[in-house]
C-alpha cells in the first residue's frame, strides 16, 4: 500500500514538475478525442437513419399485366409458403393509380385522364419479411414464382447503405488510429521528460536493486493520469458540443433521428479512455525504454 | 565466494577492458583493486553489480554464476551487494535518514518502526547519527561518503562493493572512509574496493590485487611499508 501511494505522489510530482508540457500532452489528447470522438458519434446517427431505409422489411413483388384473379390468388398462396415471409398483401393496380395519385396530389392532372382501361400499373403485393439478411434469397425465391413480373427488393439501397457504412468504419478507424499515434509521440515524449529528470534517482535505484516495477510504476501512473484527465475533459466537452450540434441538426431537419449523449455515453467512455489510457500506458512504458533495463 | 573464471571483457566498440582474468575472494575478505587508468578496474565492478556481461568465462558469486543469471534476477540479486562510489550519489532533496531509509523501502517489507531503529542502527556504525536530520549539502564529503556506505550496508549484503570511494576526499577523510570499509570485515562481509591511491591502501595491511591493461599483474597482502 505504502508503495502504491509513493507511486502516487511520484506520478503526481512528475505531472507538476513537467507543468507546461504535461498541459500541452493533455490538451493534444482532448483534442484528439473530441476529433474521433465527434466523427463516431455523426457516424453513428448516419447510421441510425439509414437503418430506417433498409429496414422497411418490404418488398414489393408485381405480377403480370394480364394475371386474373385465380393467378393472384395462387401467387399469393406461394409467396406466403416462403420462409422469412410474415404477410402478403394485395394491391390492385386500381389501388396502386389511386396511391400514386395520391402521393403526387400536386401533379394530379396528370392521373385525372387515365381510365381503368388504359391503367398502365400491374397487380402488386407488398411481401413482408422478418429477416433482413436472407432478402437476397427471398428475392430469388420471390422472382421463380410462376406469373410474377418483377421484384422490387431494394437491394440495391441495402447495398450502397452497406457500403456507405463500410467507408464511414473504415474512415473511423484510420482516425482512430492515426490520433492514437500522435497522442503516443506526445505523451512518450512528456514521459521522457519526466524520467531524464528524475535518471540520477533512477540509476541509485537500479544499483539498490529496485525490482523494474517499482522504478516503472510511477512514470506509467504519470501516464494513464494524462490519459484519465484527458478523458474525463473530453468526455464533458463532447457532451457540450454534441448538445450544440443536436439542436441545431433538430431546429433545422425535424425528421433526423437522433441518439442522446445519454445513449452515446457508454460508447462515447470505451473510446476515451480506451484511446487514453492505452497511449498513456504504453507510451511511457515506450519512454522507459533502457532506464528500466538492468 | 567471488570468483572470476577466465573473464573477458570486450566492451561493444572492440576494446578489451578484462583480459582472460582469473581471481578468487573468499568471503568475509577485504581486497584492494589497483591499477592505472583504464586498466579494467571499474569494468570488474560493473562485472560484480552485473551492471555489464561478461564476454566470455565465468563469474560466480556466491552460487550463481552472473554470466548466466536472467536479466530478471538482476534487482533480487543487487540488494545483497552493497555499492559505494566516488560520487556519493546521495537524493539531495532527501535528509540522511530518507536517504538512509529509502535503501530498505526500495526492498519492502519493513514496518515504519523497523525502518527507524535499523537506519539510526546503521547510521551509528558510520557515526552520524546526530546528523539524520540534515541534508547532504550540509554534510562534508566524508560524512557524505558515510551515508552512502550506511545506505549500503542496511540490506545486509553478504558484499560491498567500493569503486574510488575516496577519490573526492581529502587524506583525513579518507583514511576515515578506508577505516569504515575494512572495519566491515569485522561483521563478516566481503568487500572489494577500487583505488589508485596505493599509500592509503598500503596502511591498511590488506590484500591488493594489481590490474594492468585488463590483466593481473600482482596479488599480495602489504605489511607496512615494505616495497
Ligand atoms: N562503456 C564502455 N564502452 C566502451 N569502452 C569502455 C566502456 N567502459 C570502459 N571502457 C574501456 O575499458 C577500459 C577499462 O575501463 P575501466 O573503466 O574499467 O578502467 P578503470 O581501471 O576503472 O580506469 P579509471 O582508473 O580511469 O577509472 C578503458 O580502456 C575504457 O576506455
Ligand atoms: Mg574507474
Amino acid at each position: 500500500m505504502r508503495r502504491l501511494s509513493d507511486a502516487f505522489a511520484q506520478a503526481f510530482k512528475g505531472m507538476f514538475r513537467n507543468g507546461l508540457i504535461t498541459f500541452v500532452s493533455i490538451f493534444v489528447l482532448i483534442s484528439c478525442l473530441l476529433f474521433v470522438g465527434s466523427f463516431a458519434l455523426i457516424a453513428l446517427n448516419v447510421a441510425y437513419n439509414l437503418e430506417d431505409v433498409t429496414d422497411l422489411n418490404e418488398i414489393e413483388v408485381f405480377l403480370d399485366f394480364d394475371a386474373d384473379d385465380e393467378t393472384v390468388a395462387r401467387v399469393q398462396r406461394e409467396i406466403l409458403r416462403l420462409g422469412n415471409v410474415s404477410d402478403a398483401i394485395y394491391v390492385s393496380k386500381e389501388d396502386g393509380l389511386d396511391d400514386m395519385t395520391g402521393e403526387f396530389a400536386d401533379y394530379g392532372y396528370l392521373f385525372e385522364d387515365i381510365s381503368d382501361e388504359e391503367n398502365p400499373l400491374s397487380d402488386k403485393f407488398r411481401v413482408l419479411y422478418i429477416d433482413n439478411d436472407k432478402v437476397t434469397t427471398l428475392d430469388y425465391e420471390l422472382k421463380q414464382i410462376d406469373g410474377v413480373r418483377k421484384v422490387n427488393s431494394r437491394l440495391d439501397i441495402a447495398a450502397t447503405v452497406d457500403s456507405l457504412q463500410n467507408g464511414i468504419s473504415v474512415i473511423f478507424v484510420w482516425f482512430t488510429a492515426l490520433c492514437t499515434v500522435v497522442c503516443m509521440f506526445v505523451i512518450i515524449n512528456t514521459i521522457k521528460l519526466s524520467v531524464y529528470s528524475r535518471r540520477d534517482e533512477i540509476t541509485i535505484m537500479r544499483y539498490i536493486g529496485a525490482s523494474r516495477t517499482y522504478i516503472a510504476a510511477p512514470f506509467v501512473l504519470e501516464g494513464a493520469l494524462i490519459g484519465v484527465v484527458g478523458a474525463t475533459a473530453a468526455f464533458f466537452l463532447e457532451k457540450l458540443i454534441y448538445s450544440l450540434l443536436t439542436g441545431f441538426v433538430t431546429a433545422q431537419m425535424n425528421i433526423v433521428k437522433l441518439y442522446t449523449y445519454a445513449e452515446m455515453t457508454p460508447t462515447v467512455l470505451t473510446v476515451f479512455f480506451g484511446i487514453s489510457l492505452f497511449t498513456g500506458v504504453v507510451g511511457s512504458l515506450i519512454s522507459l525504454g533502457k532506464y528500466v533495463e538492468a | 565466494m567471488i570468483e572470476f573464471k577466465n573473464v573477458t571483457k570486450r566492451y561493444p566498440e572492440g576494446k578489451i577492458a578484462l583480459d582472460n582474468l582469473n581471481l578468487k575472494i573468499n568471503d568475509g575478505e577485504f581486497v584492494f583493486i589497483m591499477g592505472d587508468s583504464g586498466a579494467g578496474k571499474t569494468t570488474m565492478t560493473k562485472l560484480l553489480l552485473r551492471e555489464e556481461r561478461v564476454t566470455s568465462g565465468e563469474l560466480w558469486v556466491g552460487d550463481v554464476n552472473l554470466a548466466k543469471m536472467r536479466a530478471s534476477r538482476i534487482p533480487k540479486y543487487r540488494r545483497r551487494i552493497g555499492v559505494v562510489f566516488q560520487d556519493f550519489r546521495l537524493f539531495k532533496q532527501k535528509t540522511v535518514f530518507e536517504n538512509v531509509a529509502f535503501a530498505l523501502r526500495v526492498v519492502g517489507g519493513a514496518s515504519a518502526a523497523e525502518v527507524k531503529t535499523r537506519v539510526m542502527t546503521m547510521l551509528k556504525v558510520v557515526g552520524l547519527e546526530d546528523k539524520a536530520n540534515n541534508f547532504p549539502a550540509q554534510l562534508s564529503g566524508g560524512e557524505q561518503q558515510r551515508v552512502a556506505l550506511a545506505r549500503a550496508i542496511i540490506n545486509n549484503p553478504h558484499t560491498i562493493i567500493a569503486d574510488e570511494p575516496t577519490g573526492n576526499l581529502d587524506p583525513k577523510l579518507s583514511m576515515e572512509i578506508m577505516g569504515l570499509l575494512v572495519q566491515m570485515k569485522e561483521y563478516g562481509k566481503t568487500v572489494v574496493v577500487v583505488t589508485h591511491e596505493a599509500e592509503l591502501a598500503k596502511m591498511f595491511h590488506q590484500r591488493i590485487v594489481r590490474l594492468k591493461d585488463g590483466r593481473l599483474v600482482g596479488d599480495d597482502i602489504y605489511g607496512g611499508d615494505t616495497l
